[in-house]
């Protein structure tokens, strides 16, 4: 009889205690609906110098003082905004560089209208990227550049150093897929060709529109974004550096742009489905690219619980290239948490800024 | 009994009664006495992660991606009618539609290739013309040397000292 009063007691005392804490939490929605309408995009100061089209080529000058002779470019994906490589003061890839002494610029490919939905990846790489490089050497007076890229921008700057080995100096993989054979992700799968029609999808739809990116995505883990999310920020409604991270990593989730059609078109028929950059045969333009023709140092950042480009995608670039200075760094985490996880700020990133530093 | 375990209906029951056996046994630690708040988020992880791996292997499964398939075949095949009648009254109307800029961007882009294979065409021979002009160089530098080396001996001294005097110059 006493213990079951206990019993009673505690069961009292707990709900009391989880009841004053959800009040606490409910007391901060107003600051979070506040917090929700200022997210920062980009933190480290930088300026645009460079223009065409869309694409804008960010330069952060840091403190003036570069170490370091080799400027370094980073190339992001087409399918969401590049500031998650900048997003907060501590979680910033960017200001790893720039405190480092690099001399750094980031690719912002701006967002496709109707009117470039003819595009394709040789308007990418032969075309914008190349001037960005051209750019980049003429500013710095370097004869060759270093490119970091993330995601299918590595793939372009896998593609690129391919076909312009003279130009780069050293090249840094971030999460970037390489060999499509795998079926482990189920992007990959979905996006078989016995399972999508992508002729039909960009004949009809024109650019590949951001709502079926973002919902592909959402679908990559459904209960995670769309139960588990909710339920963790309710439960740290009141930890305001915690809204502030979810908020900021929400919005540039929320943010994806539409890929020109014709690039969309290339990169799901020409490497998902054929695998063509891993076989050595895929045609850029005129070109054909080889990635034996990649002798420059390499560094290859895998994540490995990455569910977007799964490691096996990535994994086997290092075998595929003629460098001899090579190098694959694996990280416990997901897509995103390559970039902005805080294992990859204090383990990561650090070491690849090393990397660089002795080879620029 | 004897049930076909490729039907995808079978499957699809199959992974409910497996996900819903999981997710009860993620809740069981918090049935039947009090449970503290620290078991009860213990167990809706475990009940989310159970309810996660059932979406995966659902998407991953012949049914689902068939089902997808259909669904964007016949969005798409919508879509497509109702464009076809847009563009029946765009061209009664006389209005430019989304195909006559596309047919316009195609026949640039195809004049823009062309241009290029010109100068592509025209690089290479400038190339190839260059190197002929080298090799001529060359050739004429050799038959210099062996004319020049002659003359010189034909001239004696005098020839020697005139070819230094223009490389002097």
């Amino acid at each position: 009889m006493f213990s079951g009063g206990n019993a009673w007691l505690e069961t009292q005392k707990t709900l009391m205690g989880e009841w004053m804490a959800n009040t606490r939490r409910m007391a901060s929605l107003p600051r979070v609906v506040v917090q929700a309408q200022h997210v920062k995009k980009g933190v480290t100061p930088s300026e645009i110098v460079y223009e065409e089209d869309h694409l804008k080529l960010l330069h952060y000058p840091g403190n003036g003082q570069l170490k370091h002779e080799t400027p370094l470019v980073f190339v992001f994906a087409l399918v969401n905004r590049p500031y998650i490589l900048d997003i907060l003061p501590d979680k910033s890839v960017v200001a790893h560089f720039v405190k480092a002494g690099f001399d750094t610029y980031l690719i912002d490919w701006g967002t496709a209208t109707d009117a470039d939905r003819h595009l394709t990846l040789d308007d990418y790489i032969n075309g914008y990227l190349r001037n960005v490089v051209r750019e980049v050497r003429r500013r710095s007076g370097a004869e060759k550049v270093s490119l970091l890229g993330y995601c299918m921008g590595g793939t372009m700057s896998t593609m690129f150093t391919a076909l312009n080995p003279e130009y780069v100096k050293n090249l840094i993989l971030m999460a970037a897929g390489i060999d499509f054979a795998t079926r482990e992700g189920l992007i990959n799968l979905w996006s078989d060709a016995k399972n999508f029609d992508v002729d039909t999808f960009v004949d009809e739809l024109g650019n590949c529109p951001a709502d079926f990116l973002q919902s592909s995505f959402l679908m990559l883990s459904p209960v995670r974004n769309l139960l588990g999310k909710p339920l963790s920020l309710m439960e740290r409604m009141d930890d305001v550096k915690f809204v502030e991270e979810f908020l900021t990593m929400e919005s540039w989730i929320n943010d994806n742009v539409a890929i020109p059609g014709e690039v969309f078109r290339d990169f799901v028929k020409h490497l998902y489905q054929q695998n063509l950059l891993a076989k050595n045969r895929m045609q850029v333009g005129r070109r054909v690219v080889d990635l034996r023709r990649i002798t420059c140092p390499v560094l290859n950042l895998l994540a490995t619980q990455d569910t977007l480009v799964p490691p096996a995608q990535s994994a086997p670039f290092t075998d595929l290239i003629g460098s001899e200075d090579k190098k694959t760094i694996e990280l416990a985490t997901g897509h995103i948490g390559l970039a902005m996880g805080s294992a990859a700020q204090r383990e990561l990133w650090p070491q690849a800024v090393a990397w660089l530093a002795e080879r620029s | 009994m004897g049930s076909d375990m490729n039907d995808p209906f079978s499957n699809m029951t199959r992974m409910w009664m497996e996900m819903t056996a999981n997710a009860m046994q993620a809740w069981q630690p918090t049935l039947g006495g009090t449970a503290s708040p620290e078991l009860v988020r213990k167990a809706r992880s475990d009940f989310l992660q159970v309810w996660s791996d059932w979406c995966e292997e659902l998407m991953r499964s012949s049914a689902f991606l068939e089902a997808q398939k259909q669904c964007m075949t016949g969005n798409l095949a919508v879509r497509k009618q109702f464009r076809s009648t847009l563009r029946k009254m765009q061209k009664e109307l006389q209005i430019a539609g989304r195909e006559d800029i596309d047919a316009l961007v195609v026949a640039v882009r195809r004049s823009e290739r062309r241009v290029l294979d010109q100068l592509q065409e025209t690089s290479e021979r400038f190339q190839a013309l260059e190197s002929k002009l080298d090799c001529l160089g060359e050739r004429m530098e050799r038959f210099m040397e062996v004319f020049g080396g002659e003359e010189d001996h034909s001239n004696g001294d005098g020839g020697k000292k005139k070819k230094r005097h223009e490389l002097r110059d």
